[in-house]
């Protein structure tokens, strides 16, 4: 370009500046609104992703029923090269001090050589004793603990504490943050009430466990990809697999080893029993020996006694009298000898008889020697009584010990069989069902994917939003562009004249708008990617706790704008151009044929345009006259309000989704989860009822399942009421539209209104939830937030699911909802029962959660506004540049300065009122678009959009329209009529 | 005292650095009824004295007593309203609002003023009866003139003051609108001040006032005014 060209392209910058800057500004709120809220969403996952590599947060967590031997740590990070591995301890305990009332935390091991999930200091230092610990920062507010404090833990249920920690009680040296706990969820607990309050951090050689609880898992690769891409999720996914796969053949190895060296001790127990089963055996055979053997011995002595009596009597008795018979003495002998024990030998017969037969008189001796001998003989025998007696007694208390013993060893023998039998269940118990559960970062930490889904909603919007801004961005420049290079047209001839080609007499305009938009969309991007995300993410910095973020520039999203901006201006420049380029040099050097006045439509109406006022009628053939600049202002005002609707639109779709979930459907007060395995209903309904705080109650099966149609499928929470007559205490089922109440059947299922969207149904279709089992839609009703499915046990059992009917929760309604602790209280701490939900909280955290999201809104509300602002001002800048010399010759004529104002103020009004209309009911359907786009699976935005939204949205283009016409206001009174005027137009 | 009267007028631009006087003592007088013509040559100051004159410009210095009211010490309304009750321009570029008919635009002039001419009137007057309806572009030049004239004097002003009347017209047209001007001058006695810088017109005027660089040359009053069809040039 030539040297004069580039002075006269500077100095025409110079002299219209105002547009110059005009054009610079329309570009940079576009481009920066476009790159910031498009920027918003990464930056926050960088900044997320930044952290976590910075915090060294696991990719994959690994737990186990049966824990964690170091060899099996060892071989996870054998496994893969890619996987480096470190086991831990974790366990849900009470914390109490005597400044802490006794709350669940979940205690971590802490261990300064770990490579995983470096604790951040937030205030004092991390343990450098064993006796130190360091809780989460979220104490710190209220210093319960606070940093000094002796704090001790608790187990529950009366365990005792000293099975899970070598030590009990630890001093406070600091609070901490965990990168695994971004959010200010901390997740639930099968302890307490259910809440898990915060964490806290012990050294770990605290832990007194056999095994570790935790395995963290580090995979190489994954810190550069992105955690809430895609590509990271398949990458982690498949080594997820591998590690599941890997888990089964471990816990394979490791059942069999707890089996076997379970069953090492078990089996020397059963051989030690069944030892001692034959001992005893053997003592019983004994027993019994002895105790035929002490029988003989009494009956023995009896006899004997018998015997001595016997023959103590025929001592007496044959005195002196004797036997005439020898019969007798046999009958004596025969006597004797009769039963076992005792028979009469030769000596007691010789003797007998020799003492029977002799009478007294006839004695010559012999009979007294046999006297003597049978009185030796009797004392003999009373001797051996005596004796036997002192044996049989000892035999009888030896047999006695001997019995007891025999005892003893049974019972014991039973104790050792019960052991064996309780080592054997236990063993298998503890193997059975023994699993790996190897879980991705948002399988476990519950505020991971809440970040990523939040950041996806900042997306969505900034899905939509910008490319609006950047298209009325893109039509402001388009008028301004054109208007410019009209107003030059002499100066073009001039150029035309002097011999200039049209790419020189081009080229001035295209730099004109190359150098107001590169600065433009430079200035906007870096002031967009820095305040932007930054805004929105200070918005979330009420959930995430973050505390730094740092947005980074972004070449691309400049480039995009740069081509975009330098493509609209230029183009306009140049299509302006061409009309001028094409006509011959002579005819631009005249003034441009002044547009030809022309009747409207409206005076064929004679009674009407007859009536109207003069300026009226002026009012109506200008508009007419320019419908070209009226379609732009209507398009540009109609954007913006429609922006504004669809901002205040959506803000109320979002905000009020949680008072209508809580108030139209949701009418229960808590849910308790039971655990179905071991519920006993009648006792827990009746702990509830004992709290007095319940009104009623109903037992239910929720479940999480997936829900199918020809058209789709979805994850939805199936819930089948124990008693479906009762539910209309704890659900109101109805359709948003019609208000029909449903009531469930065994017919068919009652699905939620974004369900049968998702699956693109209809009342009277079908869904299945396996193949072949399918059910008729015969409602779809208003809910918002998940999606359910409700049917009638009857219909449940109808559908023949693969899984039996067993009811999980329990839906309260309670009559004192401020009390919620106590029923709490009352509930968790029976074993069937896991958790008690309350609407109230559940409705807290979702709101705190949306009020984030609507931040975002109220954003855009704002640029809309501002964008709105900066669209009128320049439409009717234009405008009054345009018709400068028609407005200098009313003033000329004598209209005062509100005449002449008002002259331009109908046209003004009447075209941003018909963009105002335009734009409500444009609004509609892009709040609409808007609100699928960025709706979630799993929520139902409030899809009616109430007056409200119209009114503020109405009020607000009027605000910037009276702004823009006051400041108009007093750029007509400073236009200059002597100067105006002389120029040709 | 005479009808318009300017004492010691200055009207100073400030660009920069260098202050341009526009005008630099202007003093001259006008009577009523008289068909005055200010001539000088481009850039000699014409304009910026008859700007004053019609209220759109301000002075820096001096009295501009129109009708016995010095009109230098009006505020912006009071200026305004001077304009719209007392003045009427006509513009070497006739200055229509395009979009309107011819009736329209001297209705223009005519709904904002308390006692004026009706427009079909004053157009039937000019000699434009038949083409009240069509819209500036669609007349010549002269007829596009003749509206101009035509709402300058609906308002029947005190002062018609018309800047180069003629300059956008070829001979003929402009010589019949200049006798359109002395016409009205003449019969109805409107005080009539004409600005050009083509000298050969200033027979036909009562009076000439020369302006050369910002300062009044000469005045020289004509006794015996030419009629316009007698002067060529």
């Amino acid at each position: 370009m030539k040297k004069s060209m580039l002075k006269n392209t500077f100095r025409s910058i110079k002299n219209t500046f105002g547009r110059f800057i005009a054009i610079f500004a329309i570009i940079a709120l576009g481009s920066g609104f476009f790159s910031g809220i498009k920027a918003a969403s990464p930056d926050m996952k960088k900044n997320a992703w930044n952290y976590y590599n910075e915090h060294s947060l696991d990719n994959i967590h690994i737990m186990s029923t049966l824990g964690f031997e170091q060899n099996e740590v060892d071989d996870i990070a054998s496994f893969d090269d890619a996987f480096y591995s470190e086991g831990a301890y974790s366990s849900d305990l009470f914390i109490e001090s005597d400044s802490v009332s006794r709350k669940a935390v979940k205690v971590y091991s802490y261990d300064p050589e770990s490579k995983f999930n470096y604790p951040e200091i937030i205030e004092g230092r991390l343990p450098q004793n064993s006796d130190e610990c360091v809780v989460d920062y979220k104490f710190r507010e209220t210093e319960q603990p606070k940093i000094g404090d002796k704090v001790a833990f608790s187990a529950p249920n009366e365990d005792d504490i000293s099975d899970t920690l070598l030590r009990n009680e630890y001093t406070v040296v600091g609070y901490i943050r965990l990168p695994m706990y971004i959010s200010f969820e901390r997740g639930t607990t099968s302890i307490g009430n259910g809440t898990l309050n915060g964490y806290v951090l012990i050294p770990k050689e605290n832990f007194d466990l056999e095994v570790f609880t935790d395995v963290y898992v580090k995979v190489d690769g994954a810190e550069k990809l992105d955690p809430f891409k895609n590509e990271y999720d398949d990458f982690i996914e498949e080594k997820i697999n591998l590690l599941e796969d890997f888990g089964e053949t471990e816990i394979e190895k490791r059942v069999k080893k707890i089996t076997d060296d379970a069953y090492e001790e078990i089996n020397d127990a059963k051989a030690e029993v069944s030892d001692s089963q034959k001992d005893i055996e053997d003592a019983k055979e004994k027993l019994v020996d002895g105790e035929i053997e002490y029988n003989d011995g009494l009956r023995a002595i009896e006899k004997l006694r018998a015997v001595s009596g016997k023959l103590n009597e025929i001592l007496s008795d044959y005195e002196t009298a004797a036997v005439s018979d020898q019969s007798e003495i046999s009958a004596v002998i025969d006597e004797l000898d009769q039963g076992d024990f005792f028979s009469a030998d030769e000596d007691l017969v010789q003797l007998l008889t020799g003492y029977m037969s002799i009478p007294a008189e006839y004695d010559n001796g012999t009979k007294a020697a046999c006297k003597n001998g049978l009185e030796q003989y009797i004392s003999a025998i009373d001797n051996s009584i005596t004796d036997n007696s002192e044996n049989l007694a000892k035999a009888r208390s030896e047999l006695d010990n001997a019995a007891n013993e025999i005892a003893d060893g049974e019972a014991k023998l039973k104790d050792a069989q019960a052991e064996i039998a309780d080592a054997e269940k236990e063993v298998a118990d503890k193997t059975k069902d023994a699993k790996w559960y190897v879980m991705g970062r948002s399988d476990i930490y519950p505020s991971f994917g809440n970040y990523g889904d939040d950041c996806d909603k900042v997306d969505a919007i900034a899905k939509v939003f910008p490319v609006f801004f950047i298209l009325i961005a893109a039509l402001v420049c388009w008028t301004t562009m054109t208007r410019m290079v009209e107003e030059q047209r002499i100066q073009t001839g001039t150029f035309k004249a002097l011999g200039y080609g049209y790419g020189e007499i081009m080229g001035q305009y295209i730099l004109y708008a190359v150098l107001a938009s590169i600065p433009g969309v430079i200035a906007g991007v870096a002031l967009g990617l820095g305040t932007i995300p930054k805004l929105i993410f200070t918005c979330y910095k009420s959930i995430y706790a973050f505390d730094k973020f740092s947005a980074s520039f972004r070449w691309d999203y400049a480039l995009y704008c740069a081509v975009a901006a330098c493509l609209c201006t230029g183009l306009s420049s140049f299509m302006a151009c061409q009309v001028e380029l094409i006509s011959k040099p002579a005819e631009l050097m005249r003034p441009k044929p002044p547009k030809n006045g022309k009747r409207i439509f409206l005076e064929r109406i004679k009674p009407l345009w007859s009536r109207m006022k003069f300026t009226t009628k002026v009012t109506f053939r200008n508009l007419f006259r320019y419908k070209s600049r009226v379609i732009m202002m209507v398009i540009g005002i109609g954007g913006c309000t429609a922006l504004l609707v669809t901002g205040f639109g959506l803000r109320d779709s979002i905000v009020s989704i949680v008072d209508r979930q809580y108030s139209n459907v949701f009418l229960y007060d808590a849910v308790a989860a039971l655990d179905d395995g071991k519920a006993d209903y009648a006792k827990v309904k009746k702990a509830a009822d004992d709290t007095g705080l319940v009104d009623n109650s109903m037992f239910a099966m929720q479940k999480v399942d997936d829900l199918y149609s020809e058209k789709g499928s979805a994850e939805v929470y199936l819930i089948v009421p124990d008693d479906e007559k009762n539910i209309s205490d704890f659900f109101d089922i109805h359709n948003r539209v019609t208000k029909e109440h449903y009531n469930l059947s065994d017919n068919g299922i009652v699905i939620n209104e974004k369900l049968a969207r998702l699956l693109d149904v209809k009342l009277g279709d079908s869904v299945y939830f396996e193949q072949g089992h399918s059910a008729e839609i015969i409602g779809i009703m208003e809910n918002y937030t998940f999606n359910y499915a409700f049917i009638a046990s009857g219909g449940f059992d109808k559908l023949g699911l693969d899984y039996e009917l067993k009811n999980n929760v329990m839906y309260i309604d309670m009559n004192y909802v401020s009390r919620e602790s106590e029923l709490s209280e009352a509930l968790v701490e029976r074993d069937d029962v896991l958790a008690v939900n309350y609407s109230s909280s559940g409705s807290d955290s979702f709101r705190t959660l949306v009020e984030s999201l609507s931040f975002i809104v109220i954003l855009v509300i704002v640029c809309a506004g501002a964008l709105a602002f900066v669209v009128m001002f320049n439409l009717t800048n234009i405008n009054v540049n345009e018709r400068l010399h028609e407005l200098a010759t009313i003033k000329v004529l004598g209209f005062y300065d509100g005449e002449v104002a008002a002259y331009i103020y109908r046209e003004n009004t009447i075209s941003a009122l018909m963009g105002m209309i335009a734009g409500l009911i444009f609004g509609v359907f892009f709040e609409g678009f808007v609100r699928h786009t960025c709706e979630v699976d799993s929520v139902m935005f409030a899809p009616d959009i109430p007056a409200y939204c119209f009114l503020a949205a109405a009020a607000l283009t009027i605000v910037f329209a009276v702004f823009v016409n006051i400041m108009l206001y007093f750029r007509l009174k400073k236009i200059d009529m002597a100067a105006s005027l002389k120029s040709v137009e | 005292m005479s009808f318009v009267e300017l004492k010691n007028v200055y009207k100073r631009y400030k660009m920069g650095e260098v202050t341009i006087n526009a005008s630099d003592g202007i003093n001259f007088s006008i009577e009523k009824g008289e068909f005055a013509v200010i001539v000088g040559a481009s850039g000699a100051g014409k304009t910026t004295v008859l700007n004053m004159l019609g209220g759109m410009d301000s002075c820096d210095e001096g009295e501009i007593i129109v009708d016995g009211v010095d009109i230098a010490k009006y505020s912006p309304k009071e200026l305004i309203s001077y304009r719209r009750y007392d003045i009427g321009f006509v513009f070497q570029f006739y200055n229509l609002v395009q979009n309107l008919t011819a009736k329209e635009n001297v209705e223009l002039a005519t709904e904002i003023c308390k006692d004026c001419i009706g427009a079909e009137q004053i157009l039937r007057e000019v000699g434009l009866g038949d083409r009240m309806n069509n819209f500036p572009a669609q007349l010549s030049g002269g007829e596009q003139q003749r509206v101009s004239i035509a709402r300058a004097l609906a308002k029947k002003p005190k002062l018609l003051l018309c800047d180069e009347p003629t300059g956008a017209l070829d001979y003929q047209t402009g010589k019949t609108i200049l006798k359109l001007l002395q016409d009205t001058c003449r019969n109805t006695g409107t005080t009539v001040v004409v600005i050009t810088h083509n000298l050969a017109i200033t027979p036909m005027a009562d009076r000439v006032i020369t302006i050369k660089s910002s300062k009044v040359e000469s005045i020289v009053l004509n006794d015996k005014p030419a009629s316009i069809d007698t002067i060529e040039w």
